[in-house]
């Protein structure tokens, strides 16, 4: 038998973990500030880095979700806004809801009333913020993939992962054979909107999916999925004890940082014994399972890079907002335009970083066997014409 | 064809529009103000005091009457009353009165230790200060109202939450406390390069804040914002009137109206006048004030332009990649 | 290897054993075909070499199975995965990772092998397969064929002694079948592997097995010898068994190259006859038989027809019409464009460009009552049509829908599947019966224009014969039928036109013996053995052969 010669390996995938890092330090500047300016430009960093570095698997295209449902939460809020706003704030009216006096055990809220440029603005900054945070959700559910993440769990959480694992294959089968059914009701004669097309097509598509799941089952017992080692009886009881102490110590840590008032010692020290008796317990419960890793992706300077530009994001506005610099928080009432403070500006585009850190996507083959287009071409890319082709149109 | 007498009607609406924008455009918006005749209006008046806690560079404390309209509330009374701009954080928390404390906005929930730096809010009522349980702009404002506003600066000196120091003597510090009703009549505009007093001599030329009341009490002290001429200092709360309670009405009053916002009057400044006990000027009154943390546009447009040239370079750098669903 | 000792077998709430006293011993290296009708019990059969049975499906089995000595009783499956691997219908079901190599590595993952084997057996597999270039692909960007040998091969790396497939190449074209195939042969060949395969399509393995096994159903005992035997007193047999039944050749030729020797006799005879002679109308051949530009109505045209998802070219300048009368094979590898042309004469949405006619009208504009009475498709998943609790409430609904007469669908579904019973839910039926259900619905309203995507998957030899008569019966009374199929048999028996995709596009479109004959891809095996002579099935050659001076 000849041995072909192999190509170069040339996969390079950034660890998983460090985008996460990295879109987390980005969230959590953008929640420490309340200056719109600031928020888009987290927005749009994010966006360019995932735009930069995304590959073409398909949760890479999940930024576009998210980024509508940003714009929704801000619509949202708005509206929330001028329905319900607080009133409290004197500005420039632009136009008076009609109000509702509620009794005075409902004084705290308000409906309707004038609505003042000020409030808008607030309403939709704050939806901003919370936008933004969507934002970096996304980005790091763009680059990074779903499966790689799941197999860095610790072993103990192996099984859960595995679950949430397909999930997320099921997921845009689920889409497709949805479609599926809609258009083959459509061959019926059938509505296909509204109620009563709803039962019509639940009952094809979640005998499919069931159909699929067993099938699937089958094929993961039959290739060793679940194989256990015995455990002493001792350890297991240990590995239990540990991860539920460290995970009500954790929570009474949390409760200590978060109220200055509290018992001293409870916050910081309790936190971190919980937390370590909790990974004490896994990694004993995680003897369990008697699996092995292959090729774990590795940690190396450009994931360091990567988290680094995120911890810079987070560090400089986190401090910037501590000390009272000026345009972190900014007020809208006076109406102003709000100033911006250089460093935080500064350490934000270093957000961008990753950008040219990260390994650049491997470029998909020209044409795949499937001839026509990128790897792939027709495979699986166009909806199938009636339910789910297996695998391609 | 029907286009065509359409557009015909439109063109010269245009240029009336635009002719009339251009004219006056240089004026500002107080120019506008001949615009508005006001009708007759119930006014309210507020006593309002303000204490800014003592702490070091706290201004001193402004006991003033304020008049508004009827039907606003209490908080348009104290930002008629506060002379630069009272800033709300997002969430609403009242931040800064005057400028104070400076770095108000960006921490407006500063705390030390246990205790934290706050705005009280009070309402003086039988002769005492009682802490308010509610809002401001929750309160109609009524005759008879005393509002109180001090600073909370936690320090070992200081007990807890103290109430402001004057007391709240409404008779006192509103003298003539029912409600006058004042007819504006058209202003005429700020004449522009006139010095600010020159309309406003005509009004305070008397001794302007003295009340006809006995002198034994202290006089309310006015201290009033300038109008420089052509300013458009449009970033500032509605204004309200502030009358010296002169005998006669107040004529010639220069109206600087805000769009919206309940409209007040306020008699220009009056250079040196108008001191009255214990009150103390907030730096020059001529000088063109301009609220605290709006700086140039400057750094907000380029990080305008870099986000939308970040955007720019996402959408084209998505394009380019050929796609496999 | 493989040692059957006394097994039987029943399913819970089952009336009947599905396998009785079976005793079977499957030696080592060999390849072994199981072949049997539907619902035979031949997965069944395969499931308990591997544990599946009963210890995944439930059921009582007595007896015992042993695979290299170790018994499937005690063990669950997930134990004997390092000795049995076993590969079902649909590999895109079974994937559970998202790239090629994570996807082999996954098994040896759960058996704990240390990494630098895993490497290495990684490596070995996909030269092993054909498949290291593409390593890196998302497993959903990869044909049929390749997802199938990426099955195969992650069973593969745990290093088993024992493969088994259960109906391997049903979803697969031609080529994408004969990769598979020969991948198998190379692992028996090369690497001694012992290999168990159940298959309808036999005429695809039967040249590759050592051993086959027949499984005849209704608790008769099992058949078991070389391929020869059996295949020579078998009831299901590919198309060249038959043929060499027919001419008496002996021994029975399992391939097209040993049939090609024996043949020269049967061409010489059957040189001077004309290959389909018109038939009576409604027998299989109808459709053949009617010739193009007989002045029928065009059911149905499309012009230029364009259509695209985003960047991705599914149909590019398609230009056809079909007549009343016609049976039109639509062929082509997957992702050529065949269900997306179906789908654009069904109406399922507009063209990116160019036009389709059914009937004058343009099908996606149509509201779905007119439609059904225009066309009607039966996807490739049939079952997707189907959602009512029992057979008789599917058949009431169809009426109701269509605003038919009652009873309209279960008198159609009895022309087409008689004896069908009425209570059972769609979900239990067999394949066969599952598509004669879907029929029955579809035809109820009678449209003109008939449209089937795939039907043949899954289905047996009698259930291919019943369907090649409903479909020359509809041609008779004037339907248009267009069929997508990858099954050369069937359009060998039932299309008179064959048109053939790539990318798309047109490349074939004419008579069906034309297209076919001489395609090296699409030939039937009649035409493959009896090559240069134009003949497509073996009864053509009965026919031709009777109605020939003796």
């Amino acid at each position: 038998m000849i041995r072909r010669p192999r190509p170069a390996a040339g996969r390079r995938v950034l660890h998983p973990v460090a985008w996460w890092l990295w879109a987390g330090g980005m969230a959590v500047a953008a929640n420490k500030t309340s200056n719109p300016l600031l928020l888009l430009l987290i927005g749009a960093v994010c966006a360019f880095v995932v735009a930069a570095r995304r590959t073409s698997a398909p949760w890479a295209r999940s930024l576009g979700f998210f980024i509508r449902l940003g714009l929704v939460v801000i619509a949202v809020r708005v509206v929330i806004e001028i329905v319900f706003g607080q009133r409290g704030v004197p500005g420039h009216i632009v136009f008076s809801v009609p109000s509702v006096t509620l009794p005075s055990w409902a004084q705290g809220v308000s409906i309707g009333g004038p609505v003042t440029v000020e409030s808008i603005l607030v309403a939709a900054t704050q939806g901003l913020r919370l936008a933004a945070i969507l934002v970096c959700f996304g980005a790091a559910n763009s680059l990074a993939s779903p499966y790689r993440l799941l197999r860095c769990l610790p072993a103990i959480l192996y099984e859960a992962g595995v679950a949430v694992t397909v999930a997320l294959a099921f997921a845009p089968e689920l889409v497709l054979s949805i479609a599926g059914v809609r258009e083959a009701r459509r061959l019926r004669g059938r509505p296909t909107r509204g109620l009563r097309g709803l039962r019509g097509m639940a009952v094809p598509v979640l005998e499919g999916s069931l159909d699929r799941s067993l099938q699937l089952a089958a094929s993961m017992d039959a290739r060793g999925y679940g194989r256990r080692q015995a455990l002493d009886p001792g350890v297991r009881r240990l590995a239990t004890a540990g991860v539920v102490v460290g995970l009500l110590l954790v929570a009474a840590g949390v409760y200590g940082i978060l109220d200055p008032g509290s018992i001293f010692g409870l916050g910081l020290p309790v936190f971190a014994l919980g937390a370590a008796a909790g990974a004490l317990g896994m990694v004993a419960g995680g003897r369990r399972t008697a699996r092995t890793r292959y090729r774990p992706d590795r940690w190396g300077w450009r994931e360091w890079v990567v988290t680094c530009s995120g911890a810079v994001a987070l560090g400089a506005v986190a401090v910037a907002e501590a000390t009272g610099v000026r345009g972190v928080q900014v007020a809208f009432t006076p109406l102003v335009v709000p100033s911006l403070p250089v460093l935080a500006v500064a350490s934000i585009l270093v957000g961008l970083v990753p950008a040219v850190a990260a390994p650049a996507p491997s470029r998909p083959g020209a044409a795949g066997p499937c001839g026509r287009g990128a790897a792939g071409g027709t495979a699986a890319s166009a909806p199938a014409g009636v339910g789910v082709e297996a695998p391609v149109t | 064809m029907t286009v065509r007498p359409r557009w015909g009607a439109v063109a010269p609406a245009a240029l009336v529009l635009g002719a009339g924008a251009a004219a006056l455009a240089p004026a500002g918006p107080e120019a506008l103000a001949p615009l508005r005749a006001v009708a007759a209006v119930a006014e309210v008046s507020v006593a309002v005091v303000i204490d800014f806690g003592g702490g070091s560079g706290a201004p001193a404390t402004v006991v003033q009457c304020v008049q508004v309209p009827s039907g606003s509330t209490d908080a348009e009374a104290l930002s008629i009353a506060a002379t630069q701009q009272v800033s709300y954080a997002q969430s609403g928390l009242l931040c800064q009165i005057d400028g104070y404390p400076a770095d108000g906005v960006s921490n407006c929930d500063a705390s030390s230790g246990q205790e934290y730096y706050f705005w009280s809010y009070w309402h003086g009522s039988g002769g005492t200060w009682v802490y308010a349980n509610d809002g401001p702009a929750s309160q109609p404002a009524a005759p008879g109202d005393v509002e109180g506003w001090r600073f909370q600066d936690p320090g070992p000196a200081n007990p807890s939450a103290p109430a402001p120091g004057p007391a709240p003597a409404y008779a006192s510090i509103c003298p003539n406390g029912s409600s006058a009703t004042t007819a504006v009549t058209a202003i005429p505009p700020p004449t522009t390069g006139g010095a600010p007093g020159a309309t406003a001599s005509a009004t305070t030329a008397p001794a302007p804040t003295t009340g006809g009341a006995g002198a034994g009490s202290p006089p309310p002290t006015t201290v009033v914002k300038p109008t420089s001429p052509g300013a458009t200092n449009t970033s500032r709360a509605p204004t309200g009137t502030v009358t010296s309670t002169t005998t006669g009405a107040a004529t010639g009053a220069t109206t600087t109206s805000v769009l919206g916002g309940p409209s007040g009057r306020r008699s220009p400044a009056d250079g040196a006048k108008g001191r009255g006990h214990g009150a103390v000027a907030l730096g020059d009154p001529t000088a063109d004030r301009r609220p605290p943390g709006s700086g140039s546009v400057l750094p907000a447009v380029v990080v305008a332009a870099l986000v939308l040239a970040l955007v720019l370079a996402a959408a084209w750098r998505w394009k380019k990649r050929p796609e496999t669903r | 290897m493989i040692r059957f000792s006394d097994v039987s077998f029943t399913y819970v709430d089952a009336p009947a054993a599905t396998l009785a006293h079976v005793d079977l011993a499957i030696g080592d290296g060999e390849l072994c075909l199981v072949v049997g009708p539907t619902g035979s019990g031949k997965s069944t059969l395969l499931r308990s070499i591997n544990g599946l049975v009963p210890h995944f499906s439930g059921g009582h089995l007595a007896g015992e199975v042993a695979v290299a000595g170790r018994s499937t009783r005690d063990v669950a499956p997930r134990e004997l995965a390092d000795l049995v691997g076993f590969v079902g219908q649909d590999p895109a079901a079974s994937f559970v990772t998202d790239t090629v190599e994570d996807e082999l590595a996954y098994t040896m993952e759960n058996l704990g092998v240390p990494p630098a084997a895993m490497r290495r057996r990684v490596e070995d597999t996909l030269d092993l397969l054909g498949l290291h270039e593409l390593r890196d692909r998302p497993l959903l960007a990869l044909s049929g064929g390749q997802q199938q040998r990426v099955a195969i091969g992650a069973v593969l790396t745990a290093s088993p002694r024992v493969l088994v497939l259960d109906e391997p190449t049903s979803a697969l074209d031609p080529a994408a079948a004969e990769e598979v195939l020969a991948a198998l042969a190379r692992l028996v060949h090369d690497v001694g592997l012992t290999v168990v395969v159940a298959e309808h399509r036999l005429e695809r393995v039967v040249p590759f097995a050592d051993s086959v096994v027949l499984v005849p159903g209704g608790g008769r005992p099992l058949v078991r010898g070389d391929p020869g035997t059996v295949m020579a007193s078998s009831p299901v047999v590919p198309p060249i068994v038959e043929l060499g039944r027919l001419a008496g050749w002996d021994p029975l030729p399992l391939s097209v190259r040993d049939a090609r020797r024996l043949a020269e006799p049967l061409r010489q005879r059957l040189a001077p006859l004309e290959p389909g002679a018109p038939a009576a109308i409604g027998a299989p051949g109808a459709g053949r038989a009617a010739p193009v530009g007989a002045g029928d109505d065009v059911l149905a045209t499309t012009e230029h027809l364009g259509v695209a998802y985003g960047e991705v070219t599914a149909l590019d300048d398609v230009g056809l019409s079909v007549r009343r009368g016609e049976v039109v094979a639509l062929m082509g590898r997957n992702g050529s464009g065949k269900s997306t042309l179906l789908g654009q004469l069904a109406g399922q949405r507009a063209p990116t460009s160019g036009r389709v006619r059914v009937l004058g009208e343009a099908p996606a504009a149509l509201t779905a009552r007119r439609l059904i009475a225009k066309v009607g498709l039966v996807p490739q998943d049939a079952g997707l049509l189907l959602y009512g609790e029992s057979v008789e409430a599917e058949c009431e609904t169809a009426d109701h829908d269509a605003g038919l007469p009652p009873g309209t669908t279960a008198a159609t579904l009895q022309r087409v599947l008689p004896g069908m019973p009425g209570r059972r839910h769609p979900r239990d039926l067999s394949e066969g019966q599952r598509l004669a259900l879907a029929l029955a619905v579809v035809l109820a309203p009678a449209p003109p224009l008939l449209l089937l995507d795939e039907p043949t998957r899954g289905l047996d030899y009698p259930a291919k014969e019943r369907l090649v008569t409903v479909l020359g019966e509809l041609a008779g009374s004037g339907h248009a039928v267009v069929v997508a199929t990858h099954d050369v048999e069937l359009v060998a028996r039932v299309a008179g036109r064959a048109i053939v995709l790539a990318d798309g596009e047109v490349v074939a479109d004419g008579a069906a013996r034309e297209v076919v004959c001489h395609s090296p891809v699409f030939a039937p095996q009649v035409a493959k053995v009896l090559a240069p002579e134009p003949w497509l099935t073996v009864d053509e050659v009965r026919r031709a052969l009777a109605g020939a001076p003796a």
